[in-house]
């Protein structure tokens, strides 16, 4: 007997254990959701887990007294001690399960009220998100409205000016007069330009023509000129050699670069003045007057020199 | 008169001139003698030259050059012209000479008869 109620303690210990455990592993706190969560509630359903939990703590106690008190029954063998504490050990079992009801129930409403407040904040997210999307649709309406009305201001504003110049040019020429003042302003504008064309471009043409002409005519002299030393050394040097060398223009002269050495040799101009005794030992002495143009100058300077000299006096 | 009295002694001048030249050192580029008279009775003999003025001209026209000229050809009086080229005057005749010739013999002469 007395093992028999020890068992059944024990199992009622383990029962209220198991239980407690099990509520408080089914307790979800949020602890990093930014999300606001109903207040009130959720503290009521932490008031009653809290709660509950002091309650199992005590029952425990109270079980573990009562054991106690049991087994000091059963040491003094008191019947009805230990009716009344087996009555108060069933008694404590139905709180305690009540208790672990009333705890599971406190998560569950705790869980509900997360999943509330989650919706409703997906909900919001959702509800911001449209309104955004809204706000943009209405933003690229309006642009798309804007510039629909100025494209229409644009065409209005270009019918108005072709209106306005219609309206301009249509009495200059549809008038009777205003044709006429056109006709006679277009005469008197051909009369002008005939009138220069003549008193200015034709003779400006003769003049233009006779200077062209005057141009060639200078220019044919020209190249006769500088042409005729080539003439007259091709006449004077007839083809020698076979072939005609080229000639080149060098500062103006012709030279022909590809005759012989000797015949660009210049000539020793003072070989001749070297005086040479004549053949016959007489040197030629020209008798000139003393009138003789070339001469005059030559007497004028030498009897100056000889008076400045003071040899003799005139 | 004519100057043809004066021909023989340009003939001898337009002979000696080269070689006197030469004894100097300078080549005789000589291209004609003129013989004249002028009016007032100076026979000039003209000995035209053709220096080129690479060869130094101022040695044909330098002092010592006419004196050695002068001096060779019996003190004959010479000058240099050389406007448009250059020339060698040789005075070959003038009265004046003749006069002062004459200045300096006749007293000579005077002297002699009178046994000085």
């Amino acid at each position: 007997m007395k093992i028999i109620s020890r068992s059944i303690l024990t199992i009622m210990i383990f029962t209220f254990l198991t239980l407690a455990l099990l509520s408080c592993e089914g307790i979800y706190v949020p602890v990093s959701v930014s999300v606001e969560t109903p207040q009130p509630l959720y503290a009521a359903a932490q008031s009653t887990l809290a709660y509950g939990q002091n309650q199992l703590n005590e029952l425990s106690r109270q079980s573990t007294m009562v054991g106690l008190s049991i087994a000091q029954a059963e040491n003094a063998a008191e019947q009805a001690t230990l009716d009344y504490n087996q009555r108060q050990l069933m008694d404590l079992a139905i709180r305690g399960t009540e208790v672990s009801q009333n705890m599971a129930q406190a998560a569950a409403n705790q869980q509900f009220i997360i999943e509330q407040t989650q919706i409703v904040w997906n909900a919001t997210a959702t509800a911001q998100s449209q309104a955004a999307t809204d706000t943009y649709s209405r933003y690229l309406l309006n642009v798309t409205q804007t510039a629909q009305a100025q494209a229409i201001l644009s065409f209005h504003a270009s019918e108005t000016a072709q209106a306005v110049t219609a309206l301009t040019a249509i009495p200059l020429t549809a008038t009777p007069l205003a044709e006429t003042q056109a006709a006679i302003l277009f005469q008197q504008r051909k009369y002008e330009r005939q009138s220069f064309w003549g008193e200015i471009v034709t003779p400006l043409k003769i003049l233009l023509t006779t200077l062209i002409i005057i141009l060639l005519i200078t220019g044919g002299v020209l190249a006769f000129r500088r042409l005729m030393p080539v003439l007259e050394f091709r006449l004077r040097n007839p083809r020698r050699y076979g072939n005609l060398r080229p000639l080149y223009l060098m500062e103006g002269k012709f030279v022909d670069l590809a005759a012989k050495p000797n015949r660009l040799t210049p000539r020793n101009t003072h070989r001749e003045f070297i005086h040479q005794p004549p053949i016959d030992g007489q040197a030629q002495v020209e008798i000139l007057g003393p009138d003789d143009p070339s001469i005059i100058n030559w007497i004028t300077e030498a009897e100056q020199k000889l008076r400045a000299n003071g040899r003799t006096q005139p | 008169m004519s100057v043809n009295r004066y021909f023989p002694a340009a003939r001898y001048v337009a002979q000696a001139i080269p070689g006197i030249l030469a004894q100097i050192g300078l080549k005789p580029f000589i291209s004609r003698f003129v013989l004249t008279e002028t009016q007032y009775g100076n026979a000039w003999l003209f000995v035209v030259l053709e220096v080129d003025p690479l060869i130094h001209p101022e040695d044909y026209t330098s002092c010592d050059t006419l004196d050695y000229l002068s001096t060779a050809l019996n003190g004959l009086s010479i000058v240099v012209s050389d406007s448009y080229g250059l020339r060698y005057a040789v005075l070959l005749g003038s009265p004046h000479e003749i006069l002062q010739v004459a200045e300096t013999i006749i007293p000579r002469w005077v002297d002699a008869l009178e046994g000085n």
